[in-house]
Formats: structure tokens, C-alpha cells, sequence
């Protein structure tokens, strides 16, 4: 569409090529901080990220067989969520100790590999989003777009919700067959509660034109204030409010347009962890150790 | 003289036409591009023509006879090009766009409601068929619609009595004898004036205009309503579909792309975002909100990425000349629908499968958002579509054949065929082919059209126009 795509194309340098030229320039500095981080851990170029991926899978699991990057061809792109399922649930297994040794590293270096992709999207959905409504706006952002940012941002949202329910329902099992074996790890796990995974806040907005005339902005504004407090709260193990991720997206986050909220969003937006290990809080020590080893595959 | 107060700011180079070399199987036919089967490559020979604008292009037409040539760009401006030919009596000659009026459609305005701009970027043109000798054609930006005439006038009245030539006032005392005044020659003048303004009808930013068939009536789309406007009357516009959502919040999907069928003027089509095109008739109710007919192709599950819902919201939708078919663009493909079938296309052509890996990439620089459009020739033998780097793409639905070619001055020389391109997606690059990583995606062709009844095709990149037209030797 007209202003949003054109904009884009005039910014920054003209670029040839996605490895050797400057990123066009998404997002202030303030909300890099989740890039710089991940930029850091990887090569530059986003290409090349992949074909690192690529490579760690290949060592990770030399017998071949499901990767994570499949090879360019008609007709068969990279799978992205359903093979980042089945390599969930290949992960929870080596985790638990269920599957072999193998398994174990190659899941988890290439769910890495597909957590980190997906934050990527994520962060900048938000960032294009928000960015959408900046301080350099002079027409209207185009609601196409913003919609399908949308979407996918909502998409990403439910497979994040239902990994986590998948999880605890995985570390219910294993608690249980631990209690047959430990009565007190059950005690343990029991008592530290249930295990929760911190959701990446969805900010996402739609342009103001969308808005009803009946904005809910006050609301908004509580939403946004009651998920701070959350994380200022040290109650990591307990149910976080989900009210905000119910009530779909839109007209939740339309409080994003507003420049009181843009503070607070700004940090969201740099809350996102720039490893998947801060994706999950584990209650039980000694699990969160395992589940650190298999991931840094050490 | 043509007077086109604009056309000193911009300057166009006209490359003339020389032979190239045509590479064909049998006899020519009007309205049939032949393409060679001697090798893989298939070479499609054109002469060409290249024309610089001032500002980005944002729309290309053909009109129904295609004699003109009109171009919308990002600065509110039409500028139309006239078809001149060699030797009218021959068919197949050697013909020639040249400049033949320009004019400021729209201003850009200022909604002071929102606070926000209203680009005056033209985004689409559509000419109606022509009544008498005045061509009238419409144009839209993102809120409102006008319909410009376009006249020719080569006379003018000369021999006023109280007037000079030049419009001073003649000094009473000289005026001794009476005349009539009579209309002399004059060097052509092409005039382009508003005859129809269709404003206050779009909350959302419109993207499509199609005439009716009944010549009367026309629709608008915009991201969730579509408008059926009658020529004559301004005042007023019939809302007949609605998508947008009691609660904004649940809004998931917009419309993309609206067209009348070429022939029934009570049917019309529009496309969604999330990739679904819907027919409605008119004749069914008022309100078009239930569709006749649902267009959707079930997804590919082995596809699947975050990305697919984005790439496969539908940038264009067209009409087949016969009105038996219509194509469909969305971000890797070209879809051809026959009415009658709902649940698949008939014929999907992959206009550059190789960026399926990159889409990532895309979307981090936006490039996944770009709307294509697509076009069909004379005959709906060939469907043409851009892509990035200058390459646009021709896809031979009756020889199931397809072929790159770029549009830029270095890669079209004369006296040479028109080389076309390969794209080579990964692995060893052979020779003369282009890896995905050195393609410029800053360089994308939106826009493309095709002569209605002969073999010429106007190509637009960012700021220039390629007219490319097949030669005979």
C-alpha cells in the first residue's frame, strides 16, 4: 500500500542485498535492545543466521532426518510451526529424560533455532506496528497491513498459549512419575506451584482510524499498568492475568497510540528475551538445570 | 503544439524502435504472443520505448482501444500517452507512445478531524469506453473519485469584435465596421477538465475503481466497504458490501481488490486479504454482504510459516476479456479461477518461488506487504505480473510456458533480443543467472498493463515506463 511500503523503500541507504547492506533502520533505540542482543549471539545478516541454523542442525544431528532449514525447492519451504511442534515435542521429551540422547540436542538446538525465529517476527510485528503509529506519521498507515500484522502476531500468540499449556501438562506428567519415585520432589514441585510461561505482551494496534468512537482507552491504560505490576511482582509462579491476551488484540492495545502508554509499551517491546530461555519460568530448580544444559547443549 | 504545463519539469527520452531479432513457430496472429521453442529460453523480441516521469508511478491503463495510455503517479498527476503508428493501414507496424496531456488530478488535502494527510497519490485509473470525441476516464486516490474529460479542441474563434487576438480590449474608437467571428485551425490542444467529483464516501483508503458494463454505473473499494456509484450523480454513492465488524477489535480481514465482470453488469468480485475472493450479485439483495460464490484454495500444510496468512492476501484480482476467468495475485503466485469452480484455481503459475526462504527477510523490510498487480492480454492466452529487480514476468496459459524478462536501458540494447532472465535460487549459479541475494528489492514492478488488442505492453518501475510492443520483420 501507498505510504506505508513506499516510506520504506525511499529510507536509508538503497540495499542489494539483506547480508551486506545496513538494515533499514525499524526501530529506535530504545526498543533494540531485544536486536542487539540477538544480533550479537548471530552473524549480521539474517541469511546467514539461517544457514547458522542450518549448520548447528547438521552437527546437532548427523544422521540427517528432520531439519529445521528444509532445502529451497518447489513446493517446500521452511515449515515453521509445524515442524517447531514436533520439535517441542521431541525437546519436552529429551528434557524429561523420555527420548534418546540424540533427540535431545537436536531438538533443542533447532527449537532454539524456531524460538528465536519466532521472536524475531514477533518483535518486529510490534515494533512495525507501533512505528506505524510514530511521531513521523503524516497519513494514514494502511489498514491492510496493520491487520496482517495482526494476525500474525495473534497466530503467534496462540502457539505460545497453547506451548504452554502443553508444558504443563508435560511437567504434570513428570511430576507425577517423580512422585512415584520421590515423594518429596513432588512435595517440592507442588509447593513452588504451577509452571507458567511468561507471554510476550502483544501490543499491537491498529491505526486510529479503526477506532471506534467508543475507545476504551481508560481501560487499556489498566491493562497495561495491571501486566507492569505483574512483573514487578516478584510471583512469577502464579497465573498471570490473562485478561489482557482474552480480550482479542485490538482494542486492548489501541492504548498504544496513545503517547502516555508509549513509555510503558516501549519497555514491553524491550522486555522480549533474547534467548528462549527466559521464555520460561521453571519452578523446580533442579529441573530449571536441566533444561538449561540440554538447551545450551553442554 | 500540445499544451502540458507540466510536461517541461519532466523530460522523457525516446529510444527509438529499432529491428530486433523474432524468433517465432508459425504465422502471427493478432493478439497472440508466439513464443519460440528452439530452446529452454524463450525469447520473446520487443522494441521498445522508455519514458521518465518525475514522480513514482502508481497506476498504468490501457483505454478500451487502446489508442491511450494513461499513468497515475505519487504527485497526483495523469499523464497520457497517445499511440501513434508508423503505417495505420498495416497491421503490426511499428508504433510510438507519445505525451499527449497531463494533468494535476488531485491535491493532496488534510483531514483535520484526524490530523493527518491525504496523500493525492493516484491509485488507480480507469477509462471509460468512449461515447463520442471526448475521452473520460477515472481516477481515484485514497478518498475521493473524479472523472476527468479529455478534449481535443484544433480550432478556435477568431475575429472578435471588441477583443484582439490576444484578449486585450480594443479601443472603442478604432471599431468602425461589424464582423462575425469564425473559427480558424489552430495547433492541437488537448484539454483535461473535471466533470465529476465523488468525494465523502470513503472512511477507509480506496483501492480499486471498476466501470460497470451498463456504462452507467461504477463501484469503489475501499479496506472494508465497497460503493456503487452511478456516473452522473455525486451526491451519493450505494453501499453494497460491508465487512467492517460490529467491534473493530475483531476486524481480521480487509478487502484488497474489487472488479464488475466484463459482461454481466450485475456481477462483481472483490478480494480479501486473507486470501478468498468472493462473487456477488447484485440482483440477490441490496446489501452484497452474503457472496454467490466463495473462491479459496485450501492451504498447502507442508507451506506452512509464520508467514503464510501475509503472503497469501490477494493484491489483485482481474477479469478474463472473456469473462469465463479471473486471475488472482498474492505474493508468489498467479492464480487463474474459472467461475465455476470454487474449491481450487484451475491454473497456479509461481512468479518467484525463490523468495519463500527469504520471507523473513521480506518482512523485516517490508517487501512482504508490496501489491502486485496482473494483467491479461488480448486474447487471455498470456497473464503478465512484476516482480523485484525490474523483472516482470509472462505466463503462456495456452503453451504452459513462462519467461523472465528485466525492464531497465542497460539490459534492453538494439539490435538484440530481449534477454530473458533467470533467477537461480540457491546451490551453483550458472552462468548469466542471478542469485536471490543480488536481487534489488527496491527495484519492483507494481504495475504492468497489456494493449487490449495488440502485443504492446506498458511496464512501470519506480519512476520510468517501459512500453515494449513485439516486432515483425
Amino acid at each position: 500500500m501507498g505510504a506505508g511500503s513506499s516510506g520504506h523503500v525511499t529510507e536509508g541507504p538503497p540495499f542489494r542485498c539483506f547480508g551486506t547492506a545496513p538494515r533499514p533502520a525499524l526501530h529506535t533505540a530504545k526498543t533494540n535492545h531485544g536486536f542487539d542482543a540477538l544480533r550479537r549471539s548471530a552473524p549480521v545478516c539474517r541469511l546467514e543466521k539461517e544457514r547458522v541454523f542450518s549448520d548447528v542442525d547438521k552437527h546437532a544431528s548427523p544422521r540427517g532426518g528432520e531439519r529445521f532449514q528444509t532445502p529451497a525447492g518447489p513446493g517446500r519451504g521452511r515449515s515453521m510451526l509445524g515442524r517447531g511442534v514436533k520439535r517441542k515435542w521431541a525437546y519436552l521429551e529429551g528434557a524429561l529424560g523420555i527420548g534418546g540422547a540424540d533427540a535431545e540436542g537436536a531438538a533443542g538446538a533447532s527449537y532454539l533455532a524456531y524460538l528465536q525465529q519466532r521472536q524475531l517476527v514477533l518483535s518486529l510485528g510490534l515494533a512495525k506496528l507501533q512505528s506505524g503509529q510514530g511521531c513521523q506519521i503524516r497519513t494514514e498507515p494502511s489498514l491492510r497491513r496493520s491487520v496482517l500484522l495482526a494476525n500474525t502476531m495473534r497466530q503467534i500468540q496462540e502457539e505460545m498459549r497453547q506451548e504452554e499449556a502443553d508444558l504443563q501438562q508435560a511437567l504434570q506428567i513428570a511430576r507425577v512419575s517423580n512422585a512415584v519415585q520421590d515423594p518429596d520432589a513432588c512435595l517440592r514441585c507442588s509447593q513452588e506451584g504451577e509452571l507458567t510461561v511468561s507471554l510476550i505482551p502483544l501490543s499491537f494496534t491498529l491505526p486510529p482510524s479503526s477506532c471506534s468512537s467508543e475507545d476504551t482507552e481508560s481501560s487499556e491504560s489498566d491493562n497495561s499498568q495491571r501486566y507492569l505490576s505483574d512483573l514487578a511482582l516478584d510471583d512469577i509462579f502464579e497465573d498471570i492475568d490473562t485478561s489482557m491476551y482474552d480480550s482479542t488484540d485490538i482494542s486492548s492495545i489501541q492504548a498504544a497510540f496513545h503517547s502516555d502508554c508509549n513509555e510503558g509499551l516501549k519497555q514491553l517491546v524491550s522486555y522480549p528475551p533474547t534467548s528462549a530461555l527466559q521464555l520460561c519460568s521453571f519452578p523446580d530448580a533442579t529441573e530449571l538445570d536441566n533444561l538449561i544444559e540440554i538447551l545450551v547443549d553442554s | 503544439m500540445i499544451m502540458c504545463s507540466s510536461i517541461t519539469k519532466s523530460f522523457w527520452l525516446k529510444v527509438l524502435p529499432v529491428g530486433v531479432v523474432w524468433i517465432c513457430m508459425c504465422a502471427f496472429g493478432r493478439g497472440r504472443l508466439l513464443m519460440s521453442s528452439l530452446d529452454t529460453a524463450y525469447f520473446l523480441s520487443l522494441s521498445f520505448q522508455y519514458k521518465y516521469l518525475t514522480d513514482i508511478i502508481s497506476t498504468v491503463e490501457f483505454n478500451h482501444s487502446g489508442e491511450l495510455l494513461a499513468t497515475g503517479d505519487k504527485g497526483g498527476r495523469v499523464v497520457i500517452f497517445q499511440q501513434e503508428t508508423e503505417n495505420k493501414c498495416q497491421p503490426l507496424s511499428r508504433s510510438e507512445y507519445n505525451v499527449y496531456s497531463t494533468f494535476q488530478s488531485h491535491e493532496p488535502e488534510f483531514d483535520y478531524l484526524k490530523s493527518l494527510e491525504i496523500e493525492e497519490k493516484i491509485n488507480k485509473i480507469r477509462w471509460l469506453p468512449q461515447k463520442n470525441a471526448a475521452q473520460f476516464l477515472l481516477s481515484t486516490n485514497d478518498k475521493t473519485i473524479k472523472l476527468w474529460k479529455i478534449s481535443e479542441r484544433d480550432k478556435r474563434p477568431e475575429g472578435y469584435n471588441l477583443k484582439e487576438e490576444d484578449g486585450r480590449y480594443r479601443d472603442s474608437t478604432t471599431i468602425t465596421t461589424l464582423r462575425v467571428p469564425v473559427f480558424r485551425p489552430m495547433d492541437l490542444m488537448v484539454e483535461a477538465s473535471p466533470r465529476r467529483i465523488f468525494a465523502n464516501a470513503h472512511t477507509y483508503h480506496i483501492n480499486s475503481i471498476s466501470v460497470n458494463s451498463d456504462n452507467e454505473t461504477y463501484l469503489s473499494a475501499d479496506d472494508l466497504r465497497i460503493n456503487l456509484w452511478h456516473l452522473e450523480i455525486t451526491d451519493r454513492s450505494f453501499n453494497i458490501v460491508d465487512i467492517k465488524p460490529a467491534n473493530m477489535e475483531d476486524l481480521t480481514e480487509v478487502i484488497t481488490a474489487a472488479e464488475f465482470h466484463p459482461h454481466q453488469c450485475n456481477t462483481f468480485v472483490y478480494s480479501s486479504s486473507k486470501g478468498t475472493i468472493r462473487l456477488c450479485d447484485m440482483r440477490a439483495s441490496a446489501l452484497c454482504d452474503r457472496h454467490s460464490k466463495l473462491f479459496e484454495e485450501p492451504e498447502d500444510p507442508s507451506n506452512r510459516s509464520f508467514f503464510s496468512e501475509i503472503i497469501s492476501s490477494i493484491s489483485d484480482v482481474k477479469f478474463s476479456h472473456s469473462g469465463r476467468y479471473m486471475m488472482t495475485r498474492d505474493y508468489l503466485s498467479v492464480k487463474i479461477w474459472d467461475l465455476n469452480m470454487e474449491n481450487r484455481p484451475v491454473e497456479t503459475y509461481q512468479v518467484h518461488e525463490y523468495l519463500r526462504s527469504k520471507l523473513c527477510s521480506l518482512y523485516e523490510n517490508d517487501c512482504i506487504f508490496d501489491k502486485f498487480e496482473c494483467c491479461w492480454n488480448g486474447n487471455d492466452s498470456v497473464v503478465m505480473t512484476g516482480s523485484y529487480n525490474n523483472f516482470f514476468r509472462m505466463l503462456d496459459r495456452s503453451q504452459r510456458r513462462d519467461v523472465t524478462l528485466e525492464a531497465s536501458r542497460e539490459s534492453s540494447k538494439p539490435r538484440q533480443v530481449l534477454k530473458p532472465r533467470r533467477v537461480c535460487a540457491g546451490g551453483k549459479r550458472k552462468k548469466d543467472e542471478i542469485s536471490v541475494d543480488s536481487l534489488d528489492f527496491n527495484k519492483k514492478i507494481l504495475h504492468t498493463a497489456w494493449h487490449p488488442q495488440e502485443n504492446i505492453i506498458a511496464v512501470a518501475t519506480t519512476n520510468n515506463l517501459y512500453i515494449f510492443q513485439e516486432k515483425v520483420n
